[in-house]
């Protein structure tokens, strides 16, 4: 590896820097992914810069019912958080997953949003969270909603000149349940093959809204629209639940490769909700 | 019984104070001023002319120090542990993506890194072929000159099988397939090399399996005396057989002897998967006949092995294959018949199992299969059948040596596990919602030792310094498995003095004798064997510094328990401090070497066919199978080795507890996938290997039956653990979900896909 | 590229070091401060024995960069012993026999310290979860496992 460093100060400074549009340049957060992409000669940054000192993008805190999550927060703070654990169970979750435990320690969730791989595993969490991802350069700060976020397969939106430094959604309320589930080739360290997650609000053992993500099953984590409206409004009988399974199996999208086929991610696509709504029945 | 005071024990590694502090000196930690780092061009290509390969400009930038190619090689370009086809580096042709074309060593990493992708090369293609199904077609290209088939063996017939099979009342047939492995040792192939002009020394570090191999192979190379050649192999960051043969070794002394610097060179984890020689991919077909009262009648086998490039030790594993295929049952009429064949996927090699991991795969499940055509119990039916001490093989050879296979199969039924099984499996069963469980057995013989008619022997040195130090000089390396502890054990439990006494020089060429490779479950054996010789050589010379320094005739003295004494007064002694002072002071350091031989079997079918030893083991799993997700857990393993005495109680269960989970992987996660030559499968993101979170709990019953002619009644047990694993999980999720595999590894996506095919089976 | 100066707490001394801004810590403390101890096994962060702990929590010293741990706290395996005396983790690893090649074990019992610093009674399955970035093949997992449970269980006692 070969490559210049550089530590950003401050936010302004760092912005600053990105506005200088040195195309050699990437951001170096947890450095999970990306010092394993020059590892794997993926890319060859001439220059890194570290903006791990950058106090506005470190924190979780919930205001007004909504949560804020510094982009720097680590999947390890995530999983450990009783705040989230509470209010966003499906990010809990799905960062407990991520990796290993040094993995946890230094991938944040700003990285894993801008890496935007379908397998990604907080994506599908924030999906049906209802996040919003803040974008801010020198000349201002747009708000983008996560759906809006994704473009394709580690594309995204945001722009060179800009960083993204927050995430917020809703605070899932009383009667909100929650859950997110994956399938790996192992229990650690593993890549999701598939995962599934949902967020549904339930009242009086009826669905009043539901939504499903779906991960690594499609170039960017998928909605599944039409199981959704399937549940809405239904209670989760046992057919409900096999009904919804198969539909959601249909709206998957997945492909083969090395680590599993197209056909299984699908129809696990449709396992996992069910499962999962299985335990909220 | 005996009484021991190490043998038999769990005695703590004498290795383990530096490993767990990080002191511990690995090959690839050795790190100097002005050390060159090196790197290997490989090919782009899995099959391909060089027609043009120009290395100028790499070596004028700055920096850089060496660049190598096969114009560099002084002697023989190419190694191989039984036939060295394998090029150093290639002349005129690559066979695979890990052949390496040239060699560069530069002052730093990036530098090399630099000057790699200055190295210009032009290939014309050939065609890829990645099966030995289609290396043997008629129009096949040649891989090599003589052909595709590396190696062929046939066992002579033991009776007649097809009269065997026609006279059985129920006859099976299936063909079993098996993946490439990667042997996943933490620490990659690497090392460093020092070239001493003055002495015409090259010394060169890297972790290995045999020491001395390399010094010949290295020496071949590079037209050098051998005397002159030091390799120090040991310790190593895990071998299993992956690293008995030459990887950076002819490299290293390569670099080091043209730029006369220090160099270093570490392979990445990529290159190891790619590079090294892998466990053979192998189809095996089994025809077994049996009769209604439950007797097998004949066995028919047949092996192809994709060996993949190069030869390095394919017949062997070929051998062992055959031999391992019957397992350890009487049938009275056999034949055994494989081939091993040369492609472009990858490079077979040496794997801890040695060819039987790959056949007892579908033996044992062959086995089930006939147990459940009769109704009988898989344990009762293996019982049966299973051989003893005094019988004649399946192959034809007597087994003369101790045969436990019969104890551990009824060691197995005494288990817990076993005996209720069928209510921890209804007890689970109703506890889950999305699982089923199963139980199941497999056993197996290993071959221990090299077998007839191959170089299978040991030297060791002891040596007592003054102060009463002892040395124990030997040329094996510790890989990990512990040997070097079982060695001191055996020598304190010989010499009757306290452990922490000895000091065990290892692994290095210059410093210690040639005690034969590390591989084939020999070490304990043999060494074993050399210890002891070497302490019966000692006790007399012991006794004769006595009678000198008290000047009287030895038959009055004795020697027992660190000492010598006077028959008539036994508080009179000297202690092996004292008689080492004393042999000091007259100018005459103790000192003896012990050899040793393995004893080879009745019979001699060629290339080390048959053995003469074997470990005897079976081993139990329980499973879950989630009937929705098809993924299996493995919750439990109990294994039952026999492996004669077992002389470090931790020792053999980390044996067993390691094997098991490698076995695991081989099972249900690993495949090092090759297609058309390229490697899919290039790190632990994509090569898949058990964490804590995915093995299961473990239990290791050792099943001791003394062997008269091993060290204290060993045998060795590093690789059989490694082997009826696979069944054993198999059978179990058979047990669990009445569906059967015919190739590794076991997904969840192919466990869902048979349930599918049952279910639609039993609606029909 | 030119190197730069990094200053961090290393094994609880202050260092002060010049390091080319791309090598990882992992190659910082192998190859310009001789603390071998710190194993590269896949240089990907898909394996573990490179662990260190990084102001108390495990991490992969492949994946961090030298300069990043600028005013840091770094600790190591040859950090854990205080002299001869041995950490009570690293006694049970001798006692229980969960060495073997002994390449993984010094990230293990990093990740075990971490553990065991900021859990003194973990379950079973809380153990599994802390070496689960750790891989090793010689082992099984068994006897390392039980090995941390005996020096939890010390460490209680105390």
């Amino acid at each position: 590896m070969k490559f210049n460093y550089r530590r950003a100060g401050s936010l302004k400074e760092a912005l600053e820097i990105l506005s200088e549009g040195d195309e050699s340049l990437k951001i170096l957060a947890g450095g999970t992914d990306l010092l394993v992409m020059i590892q794997d000669k993926l890319i060859s940054p001439g220059v890194l810069l570290d903006i791990n000192g950058l106090e506005e993008l470190k924190g979780i805190e919930e205001s007004n019912g909504r949560i804020r999550l510094g982009a720097l927060v680590s999947h390890g703070q995530i999983a450990a958080d009783k705040l989230l654990r509470e209010k966003a169970l499906p990010l809990v979750e799905s960062c407990g997953e991520v990796g290993s435990p040094q993995i946890r320690n230094r991938g944040t969730i700003g990285g894993n949003l801008v890496m935007a791989s379908p397998s990604g595993d907080s994506i599908p969490a924030l999906y049906v969270l209802g996040a919003e991802v803040s974008l801010k350069s020198r000349d201002g700060e747009r708000v983008i909603p996560i759906e809006d976020f994704f473009t394709g397969v580690k594309k995204c939106v945001i722009r060179p000149d800009e960083l993204l430094i927050s995430i917020t959604f809703p605070a899932l309320g009383p009667d909100d349940r929650g859950f997110f589930k994956k399938l790996g080739q192992r229990k650690a360290l593993a890549i999701s093959k598939v995962s599934t997650a949902a967020v549904l609000t339930l009242r009086a053992g009826v669905v009043v809204s539901i939504r499903i993500a779906l991960g690594a099953v499609g170039t960017t984590v998928l909605r599944a629209p039409r199981t959704e409206a399937f549940l809405t409004g239904k209670s989760l009988a046992p057919e409900v639940i096999t009904e919804a399974a198969r539909l959601c199996a249909e709206e998957s999208r997945a492909i083969t490769d090395i680590r599993s086929t197209g056909a299984y991610r699908d129809e696990m696509a449709g396992l996992l909700l069910a499962r999962g709504l299985e335990k909220l029945a | 019984m005996t009484s021991y005071r190490y043998i038999g024990r769990r005695v703590p590694r004498i290795d383990a104070r530096d490993k767990v502090t990080g002191r511990t000196v690995y090959s690839t930690d050795r790190y100097s001023e002005n050390m060159l780092r090196a790197r290997v061009l490989r090919s782009s290509l899995p099959h391909a002319k060089i027609i043009r390969l120009d290395v100028s400009r790499a070596r004028e930038l700055p920096g850089v120090e060496a660049v190598l190619t096969h114009e560099d090689i002084p002697g023989h370009n190419g190694f191989g542990i039984v036939t060295p086809n394998w090029p150093v580096l290639c002349v005129d042709r690559v066979r695979y993506r890990g052949d390496a074309l040239a060699l560069v060593a530069a002052r730093d990493e990036e530098t090399a890194e630099e000057a790699l992708s200055l190295i210009e090369v032009e290939y014309e293609p050939l065609p890829i072929i990645e099966t030995p199904e289609e290396a043997l077609r008629e129009d096949a290209p040649l891989i090599h000159e003589g052909g595709n088939i590396q190696h062929s063996m046939d066992i002579p017939p033991k009776g007649d099988v097809e009269k065997g099979l026609a006279e059985s009342d129920i006859v099976i047939e299936e063909t079993y397939s098996t993946q490439f492995m990667e042997h996943a040792y933490l620490e990659t192939e690497g090392g460093v090399a020092i070239y001493d002009e003055e002495e015409g020394v090259i010394t060169v570090w890297c972790g290995d399996q045999y020491a001395f191999r390399d010094q010949l192979q290295i020496a071949r190379s590079l037209d050098w005396d051998p005397l002159k050649i030091r390799v120090i192999g040991s310790p190593t960051g895990g071998a299993f057989g992956g690293k008995d043969e030459i990887s950076v070794q002819i490299h290293l002394a390569l670099l080091a002897y043209y730029t006369k610097k220090p160099v270093r060179l570490h392979w990445s984890r990529e290159e190891s998967i790619v590079a090294g020689p892998k466990r053979h991919a192998m189809k095996t077909t089994f025809r077994i006949g049996m009769g209604n009262d439950g007797k097998l009648k004949a066995i028919d086998v047949k092996v192809v092995a994709n060996t993949g490039a190069y030869d390095t030790i394919a017949g062997p594993v070929l051998n062992l294959s055959l031999e391992s295929s019957p397992g350890p049952y009487k049938y009275p009429q056999s034949r055994f018949r494989g081939i091993s064949v040369y492609t472009n996927n990858a490079m077979g090699g040496e794997f801890r199992g040695f060819g039987a991991a790959q056949v007892v795969f579908g033996l044992e499940q062959e086995l089930d299969k006939l147990a459940e055509r009769l109704g009988m119990d898989p344990i009762e039916f293996r019982l049966l059948n299973a051989v003893e001490e005094g019988d004649i093989s399946a192959l034809g050879h007597r087994l003369q040596t101790s045969v436990g296979i019969k104890e551990t199969l009824e060691a197995a039924r005494k288990t817990d596990l076993w005996r209720d099984r069928e209510k921890i499996k209804r007890d689970l069963n109703a506890a889950a919602r999305y699982k089923k469980f199963g139980v199941g057995v497999a056993s197996e013989w290993h071959a221990v030792g090299l077998g007839v008619g191959l170089p299978d022997f040991s030297n060791i040195i002891v040596e007592i310094h003054e102060g009463g130090e002892i040395i124990l000089r030997t040329g094996a390396i510790e890989i990990g498995q512990g040997n070097l502890t079982a060695y001191a054990q055996m020598l304190a439990e010989a010499l009757g003095c306290d452990i922490e006494k000895i000091k065990v020089i290892h692994g290095d060429t210059f410093e210690s004798p040639d005690s034969g490779t590390v591989t084939a479950s020999r070490s304990i054996l043999i060494n074993g064997n050399a210890i002891l010789d070497a302490v019966k050589t000692l006790q007399p010379k012991l006794i004769e510094i006595a009678a000198d320094k008290f000047g009287i005739p030895g038959d009055e003295l004795e020697y027992s328990d660190g000492r010598v004494s006077f028959r008539s007064d036994p508080d009179r002694t000297l202690t092996l401090a004292e008689l080492a002072d004393h042999a000091g002071s007259s100018g005459v350091p103790i000192k003896v070497t012990g050899t040793a031989v393995f004893a080879t079997s009745d019979k001699d079918f060629g290339d080390g066919l048959p053995h003469n030893y074997y470990t005897y083991i079976t081993q139990i799993a329980l499973v879950g199978v989630d009937t929705g997700t098809g993924e299996v857990e493995v919750l439990k393993v109990i294994s039952l080795p026999e492996m004669g005495k077992a002389i470090n109680v931790d020792g053999v269960e980390g044996q067993c507890e390691g094997a098991v989970v490698m076995g695991q992987g081989y099972t249900l996660y690993e495949n090092v996938v090759v297609e058309k030559g390229e490697f899919k499968t290039t790190g632990f993101a994509t090569y898949i290997l058990p964490t804590a979170l995915d093995v299961p709990e473990q239990e290791t019953v050792i099943v001791e039956k003394f062997e008269k002619s091993g060290p204290f009644g060993a045998k060795g047990v590093g690789e059989a653990p490694t082997v009826p694993v696979t069944p054993a999980i198999v059978n179990a999720i058979y047990d669990a979900v009445r569906v059967r595999f015919k190739k590794l590894p076991i997904t969840p996506e192919a466990v869902l896909e048979k349930m599918r095919d049952l279910a639609g089976t039993e609606e029909r | 590229m030119e190197e730069i100066t990094v200053q961090f707490m290393l094994n609880g001394k202050a260092v002060r070091v010049e390091t080319p801004p791309a090598f990882t810590l992992l190659r910082l403390l192998r190859e310009r401060l001789g603390l071998t101890g710190t194993k590269p096994g896949c240089e990907r962060g898909e394996c573990g024995a490179c662990t260190v702990l990084l102001d108390g929590e495990p991490v992969n010293s492949c994946l961090i960069l030298a300069p990043q741990v600028e005013g840091r706290e770094v600790l190591t395996i040859e950090g854990l012993a205080d002299g001869d005396k041995l950490n009570p983790i690293q006694e049970a690893f001798i006692e229980k026999s969960a060495v073997q090649c002994g390449y993984c074990i010094p990230g293990m019992i990093m990740s075990a310290t971490a553990l065991l610093d900021t859990n003194p009674e973990p379950s079973r399955d809380e153990i599994k979860t802390a070496i689960s970035g750790n891989l090793c093949r010689c082992t099984g997992y068994t006897k390392i496992i039980r090995a941390i449970e005996v020096a939890a269980e010390r460490i209680r006692k105390r």
